[in-house]
């Protein structure tokens, strides 16, 4: 059952993501919290230094949670899969483990793609493979 | 194209509900103005990136057999498989995952079309079922820790302020939310049109972009699908699964934000739904152990296991009847009828059972978030 998940998940990456999701997640509700009890206390507090220092943790804790949610749009522009995929080398393009007439059931005749590609376990759209 | 269109509304229509229940259900916003705020933003994300190229299934279907007039038609099969499931989960309350609709819709048009040699079962286990199974729970514990975390700070807050203070917040993170909604989803449409557009010739793939117009449609679908507002889900997913407070929503949707967010960058695909889902669930055990309704998310946990085979199943059944006219432009239109009686059909039944969104409207409501008090809050600074 080990080696099935092992060569299913990729720990590695799912270890990145939940440390990433702890410290954005978690990590942004602490700062929010330490935001609004900086907020609160400080409207409070008698002394004006005790005041200005704590709408001063108040406004680091705002400018990280700014930082977060800056990062959190910058992971969105750059997720791998964004923009047209570099054509694969020519080694990689095989030619198709079993034809490509195997894969169809259909009645009517079809037009064959131009390019079937079977490479590192996973197909391609011949779209995307053409060069 | 006017399929995908349709699937990208019920896609926004559906998925409303991920990015606003908890901040409709805690107050933080008037259900409308929750809406209209997503829909913006996922307008918006539909434009962050184009991710075009990661077309629909990649990887799980041989692409081969998405190629040609046969290959339209066989999409048309697998939007229909999908969009009908999204309106029956719609119908019966229960969030679902439109990504995983939309596979399986592929898969099983797929599976009649070509027989099972042209789906790659490895692949679907690895992108698809894997990834499931974790998201709920890997949200979950974040936003457990997450509502822990802020239930352990108000206790030196005021509860009045608390409440106003994490109603703000949840509207920051509600459009964070929404924002990589916009962006994740409305990719896989502009990936189902392209691919039209090249079977068609009209784009070249040795000068491939993605016309303006195609971004500008799916962003506007989603958009209007998400103005729409499904407060059937909404209802389910803020009000039901736990009783939320602005703490646990700002958890729930800063966890689902982060752990969304954090798999988009490196590359892991999560489906929105599960893992909002999950967040909220865990936001509710935050609080208190008591407080979720395990039998709710029984169901919803239940359709998320019939969402593939099902969305396959009308899928399967739409590329069948297709067959019956030749797989050509007549069975597309044939299908695509079908498909609108059946939608018109399901929208009428779910009228007799409709929840209006002043029904959700808890602005008005004063929150007393009351934490336990261990000891008398200690002084911070005099």
């Amino acid at each position: 059952m080990i080696t099935t998940a092992t060569a299913l998940i990729d720990w590695h990456e799912l270890w990145r993501i939940v440390v990433a999701a702890l410290i954005g997640g978690t990590g942004v509700v602490m700062l929010f919290g330490l935001l609004l009890l900086g907020i609160s206390r400080g409207t409070t507090a008698t002394r004006p230094a005790a005041r200005y220092t704590l709408y001063a943790l108040s406004a680091l804790c705002g400018v990280l949670i700014a930082a977060v949610a800056a990062a959190g749009v910058y992971a969105m522009t750059q997720k791998p899969s964004s923009g047209k995929p570099s054509p694969k080398p020519a080694a990689a393009r095989v030619a198709p483990a079993r034809p490509a007439a195997m894969y169809r059931r259909a009645t009517a005749p079809r037009q064959e793609p131009r390019l079937t590609v079977f490479a590192r376990g996973s197909w391609l759209h011949p779209a995307i493979a053409a060069p | 194209m006017v399929g995908a269109f349709a699937f990208d509304f019920t896609n926004g229509f559906h998925d409303t509900a991920n990015a606003v229940a908890t901040s409709i259900a805690t107050g933080a916003l008037k259900p409308r103005s929750a809406v209209l705020l997503s829909a913006a933003l996922n307008f918006a994300g539909a434009f962050i990136s184009i991710s075009v190229a990661a077309t629909i299934a990649k990887g799980i279907v041989n692409p081969a057999v998405l190629a040609g007039e046969e290959g339209l038609v066989l999409v048309l099969a697998a939007l229909i498989g999908a969009t009908l499931w999204n309106l029956i989960t719609w119908y019966l309350t229960i969030p679902s995952s439109s990504s995983h609709a939309l596979i399986g819709g592929v898969i099983g048009a797929t599976l009649v079309a070509s027989g099972s040699a042209a789906v790659n079962f490895h692949k679907l286990l690895q992108s698809v079922i894997v990834p499931a199974l974790l998201s709920p729970f890997i949200c979950g514990i974040v936003a457990l820790l997450a509502a822990f975390a802020a239930y352990r700070l108000i206790r030196l807050l005021r509860s009045s302020d608390a409440a106003k203070g994490y109603r703000l917040g949840q509207i920051g993170s509600a459009s964070l939310l929404s924002l990589a909604h916009g962006t994740n989803d409305a990719q896989k449409t502009m990936g189902v049109i392209s691919l039209a557009l090249i079977a068609h010739g009209d784009i070249s793939t040795a000068h491939f972009y993605v016309p303006l117009w195609v971004k500008l449609g799916c962003a506007l679908s989603i958009a209007l699908g998400t103005a729409a507002g499904g407060w059937r889900i909404i209802n389910t997913m803020g009000n039901r699964l736990t009783t939320l407070e602005p703490p646990q929503g700002f958890a729930a949707e800063s966890s689902s934000a982060a752990v969304i967010l954090a798999s988009s960058y490196y590359g892991y695909p999560l489906s929105t739904t599960q893992v909002v889902s999950g967040g909220v669930t865990g936001s509710g055990l935050g609080r208190r152990l008591a407080s979720v309704h395990w039998e709710v998310v029984g169901q919803m946990v239940t359709a998320w296991i019939f969402t593939i085979p099902s969305a396959g199943l009308l899928a399967a059944a739409a590329w069948e009847i297709s067959g019956a006219f030749g797989n050509s432009a007549a069975g597309a239109i044939v299908i695509a009828l079908m498909a609108i009686v059946g939608a018109i059909v399901l929208s009428g039944l779910a009228r007799r059972s409709n929840i209006s969104p002043d029904e959700l409207d808890r602005t008005t409501v004063a929150l007393d978030i009351e934490p336990p008090q261990l000891r008398p809050p200690a002084p911070l600074l005099r």
